[in-house]
């Protein structure tokens, strides 16, 4: 398992959290091939970033979609600490992709839950977005993929979850995906009837845990959540 | 082409990516995308191209930071269809 590693990018833990899910059958992969498409997220250095993996580990879509996940991440990461941010594909960079020790294509089944993320499965990324250096774990399977994003390069104590869902309502993926989490929360916090409320810009926090940060994600029947587990 | 006249555009241009139709046939201003459409941030990329082909202009990504309701989309569509003609 991956040990954590600070390195030079040490910097104050900023209490956040972001993730983000892709479901490829929702996305158009005719589009997402087309020039007009993809120069949207990614910079000329990322396409050249491309050039270094093997598209038997990774087709040029998905490393699309796995660039929008990572820079959607990073986004949510700094926004639920700073309303001012906004959100521009190509002004998040990718500096650097570490492919999977082992690559394979990862089959999901229904439910996937861990904490942290093994580097034998997992692409690595680090960001730059303005001035700082961020780190981002996702996994490629065969019909999603999943980022999440932080600011030091550990991620030990992140716990995630991501499941597939029986309708892709906005109604049903709201509410499957507080429930998973919550059903996740409860195995750490045991006593405490747990809520998960909105902060003012629109971010899930646990009220009872002094408002600790929740990632939500969704997209098409997939949704997901993240967050950092204190010592529990 | 007015403000209304985009709007009502823009509705074609959202409709394929709204989850939330009723708040789409009541779009104005203000309508956020993501929070009031529930559109999905994946279809964003999706938005701004059919907007370019929809009015024949080019969205960069310094226009496009800025759109995240029905407004500020028309503004931004309103200033590249003047620097275009």
């Amino acid at each position: 398992m991956y040990r954590c590693d600070h390195g030079k990018n040490e910097r104050e833990e900023l209490i956040s959290i972001g993730n983000d899910i892709i479901a490829l059958n929702k996305t158009n992969s005719d589009r997402t091939k087309q020039q007009k498409f993809y120069s949207k997220i990614l910079g000329n250095q990322e396409i050249d970033l491309f050039k270094n993996i093997n598209s038997n580990i990774l087709s040029f879509e998905n490393f699309v979609w796995l660039a929008w996940s990572v820079k959607e991440s990073v986004y949510k990461f700094n926004k639920r600490n700073n309303d001012e941010v906004l959100f521009s594909p190509t002004k998040i960079i990718i500096q650097k992709v570490d492919v999977p020790f082992q690559p394979q294509a990862l089959k999901f089944n229904a439910q996937f839950e861990r904490i942290s993320f093994d580097k034998k499965t997992c692409f690595c990324c680090e960001v730059l977005f303005g001035s700082a250096v961020f780190y981002t774990r996702t996994l490629v399977f065969d019909d999603v993929i999943f980022s999440v994003a932080n600011n030091t390069n550990c991620f030990e104590n992140i716990c995630w979850g991501i499941k597939a869902i029986h309708d892709d309502s906005y109604k049903t993926q709201s509410s499957e995906v507080r429930k998973f989490a919550l059903k996740k929360l409860n195995k750490y916090y045991l006593d405490e009837a747990l809520s998960i409320k909105k902060t003012l810009g629109g971010y899930p926090i646990l009220v009872q845990q002094n408002n600790l940060p929740i990632s939500f994600s969704h997209h098409g029947k997939y949704v997901a959540y993240s967050f950092i587990n204190y010592g529990k | 082409m007015s403000r209304q006249e985009i709007l009502d555009g823009l509705k074609t241009v959202l409709g394929p990516y709204t989850m939330d139709k009723q708040a789409l046939n009541s779009m104005n201003d203000e309508t956020e995308f993501i929070k009031d459409l529930k559109i999905n941030s994946a279809n964003l990329i999706d938005i701004i191209i059919d907007a370019e082909e929809r009015y024949n202009i080019e969205i960069d990504a310094d226009s496009a930071e800025k759109i995240h309701n029905a407004g500020n989309c028309i503004d931004v569509i309103m200033e590249k269809m003047k620097e275009k003609s």
